[in-house]
This record gives structure tokens, C-alpha cells and sequence, in this order.
């Protein structure tokens, strides 16, 4: 989908064609939920947020000027919220990590992995856990969410060349850690 | 490159997928707030409104019964000079003010203090 095409269907819903709306979501949904699930690493905070952003987008549609891509202003939309999320459960929830850790066992030496899509998809994400947040959000935003350095500094107020950097760390980072996951499997991957 | 390629099929493969409600379920909270109907404070609160009125009709009760009383010696009503304006500007400030009232009694009637968004 084009950002001219973006447009068109913003213009719709401008004009009063609400169920024009859903078009969009239906195809940002799953970048939106990726973005937002590699900043809170929760599924059910991470859709709730992404729905909530979604919302946001619809309300503030006005403002939307189209000097930048509608894909880029939506993820901005899914970064604040989603990192005013974990700022409140921060402050007012129980640690949810704690029980996340559970739910996906770090150690993994002892596991028999099997090649299923599920698993991978556990091992890769568990991989993802291993960068710290900053590298984290950088690498799905440039691999997942397909934004330039330029468009993520805009975004994330990171500079340029630190998000180089990050994207250079983050990068060896995941390697060494899908490597240690899932050992011969990676190339299967592929 | 090439490298580049391969992280991000991998990512992808480890990526979270919506749920099959997740378009449904914005659609029906944007579907809300377009029949939701949003009322605003009145930036003057209720009471000092009625303090208003009651203190504007006390003061216009006070110097009606003192002009019918004819209490002429009163001192401040000796001082007040009228200037001397033609008839037909006394007819335009009085029709003005009729229609001033008419104009706002039936916008407030039709308002209701309320105001729609959408």
C-alpha cells in the first residue's frame, strides 16, 4: 500500500466514510502489534496499546498533514503509547517480567527444540528479549517496521549515528543469540 | 545486504500477528465516540450565574421603585444628567435591545448549554 493510497483512503475518512478506516488498520495492524509487543514485550498490553494508538490515529486524523508517510506517523503514535504503558505498569502493576520469564525459559540448552513455526517463533522472540530496549525498538522498527535511520531518528529522538550504532550492536547481539537458541536450526530459517 | 535480508525473514517469522477481532474491535470503539455526544462545563459555574441575576434584578427592582416613588431628593439621582440624544437614536438603541433579547432568549433555547462534536 502506497502512501498516495494511504491518502486517498484518509481522505474518505475524512469525508465521512468511516468503515474506510478499517482498510488502513487492516493493514498496519500486525507492524503495529510487532512494534508495540518489542516495546512492552506483552501480547495482550501490546494489542491493547496498539488498538489504543489506533484509536488515537482515527481521533486526531485531522492533524494528519501527509508531509510523512501515514506508516511513520502511526508508529509514532504506537511508540508514545506504548511507552506511556510501560511507564504506568511500571508504577502501578505487578512486575509482569517475572512471570513472563516463566512462561519462556531463558535457559534453553536442555530443551529439545522441534521444528515447528511456533517454536521458532518463541526462540526468536526470546532472542529479542535479549537486546536491551533501545536496541530492541531500533531493530524492529528498521527490520520490521521498515523505516530509514532518518525516519527512526525522527521518531525516537536517537540520534543519527547512535542509531547506527545501536542497529550495528543490536544486530551481532541477536545473531549470538539465535545462535545460542536455536544452534543449526538458524539456517533452517532462513 | 544480503544479511540484512535474511535478519529480517527471520524477524518476521518470529513477529506477533493481530487477532482476528483486533479491526472489529477499533472499528466498534470509533463507532463510539462518533455517536458519543460531548458536553462542555459552562466556564461559569450554575450558582454564580444566579448570583448575577439576583443582584442585576435586585439593582434594577431598587431604582424602578425609587424612580416610582418619586423620591426625586435623592441625591444620586439629582446628579445624573441626561444627555440629550434625537428621538430616533433613543428608537434604535430600543429596538436594538429588544432584539438583542430575542435573539438571545431563543439561542439559549435552542442551545441548552449543550454542543455537539460531531
Amino acid at each position: 500500500m502506497t502512501n498516495q493510497y494511504d491518502l486517498i483512503i484518509i481522505q474518505k475518512v475524512l469525508a465521512g466514510d468511516v468503515q474506510a478506516y478499517a482498510t488502513l488498520v487492516n493493514h498496519y495492524k500486525d507492524m503495529a502489534l510487532s512494534l508495540a509487543y518489542n516495546i512492552l514485550l506483552n501480547r495482550e498490553e501490546a494489542e491493547e496499546a496498539a488498538q489504543d494508538a489506533f484509536v488515537k490515529a482515527y481521533t486526531s486524523l485531522r492533524s494528519f498533514k501527509g508531509n510523512a508517510r501515514f506508516s511513520t506517523w502511526v508508529y509514532r503514535i504506537i511508540v508514545n503509547t506504548a511507552l506511556n504503558k510501560k511507564k504506568t505498569r511500571k508504577y502501578f502493576s505487578v512486575e509482569l517480567h517475572e512471570s513472563l520469564d516463566e512462561e519462556l525459559p531463558l535457559e534453553l540448552n536442555n530443551v529439545v527444540i522441534t521444528n515447528t513455526n511456533a517454536e521458532h517463533k518463541k526462540y526468536i522472540q526470546l532472542a529479542m528479549r535479549s537486546l536491551n530496549d533501545n536496541e530492541r525498538i531500533c531493530i524492529a522498527l528498521y527490520y520490521l517496521n521498515e523505516l530509514s535511520v532518518e525516519e527512526i531518528n525522527e521518531l525516537t529522538g536517537i540520534s543519527t549515528s547512535n542509531i547506527k550504532v545501536l542497529l550495528h550492536r543490536a544486530r551481532k547481539n541477536l545473531y549470538k543469540a539465535l545462535h545460542h537458541y536455536l544452534k543449526d536450526e538458524i539456517t533452517n530459517l532462513i | 545486504m544480503e544479511q540484512d535480508k535474511q535478519l529480517k525473514e527471520i524477524l518476521l517469522k518470529g513477529s506477533e500477528i493481530a487477532s482476528a477481532n483486533f479491526t472489529d474491535n477499533i472499528m466498534k470503539r470509533v463507532n463510539n465516540l462518533l455517536e458519543k455526544t460531548y458536553y462542555y462545563q459552562p466556564l461559569m459555574s450554575g450558582k454564580i450565574k444566579k448570583a448575577f441575576l439576583i443582584t442585576f434584578a435586585g439593582l434594577v427592582m431598587l431604582i424602578l421603585i425609587l424612580c416610582l416613588i418619586g423620591a426625586a431628593d435623592i441625591t444620586f439621582i439629582n446628579r445624573i444628567k441626561l444627555t440629550q440624544f434625537p428621538d430616533s437614536i433613543y428608537h434604535k438603541i430600543l429596538y436594538f435591545i429588544i432584539l438583542f433579547w430575542i435573539v438571545f432568549t431563543t439561542n439559549s433555547f435552542i442551545q441548552k448549554n449543550k454542543f455537539k462534536i460531531y
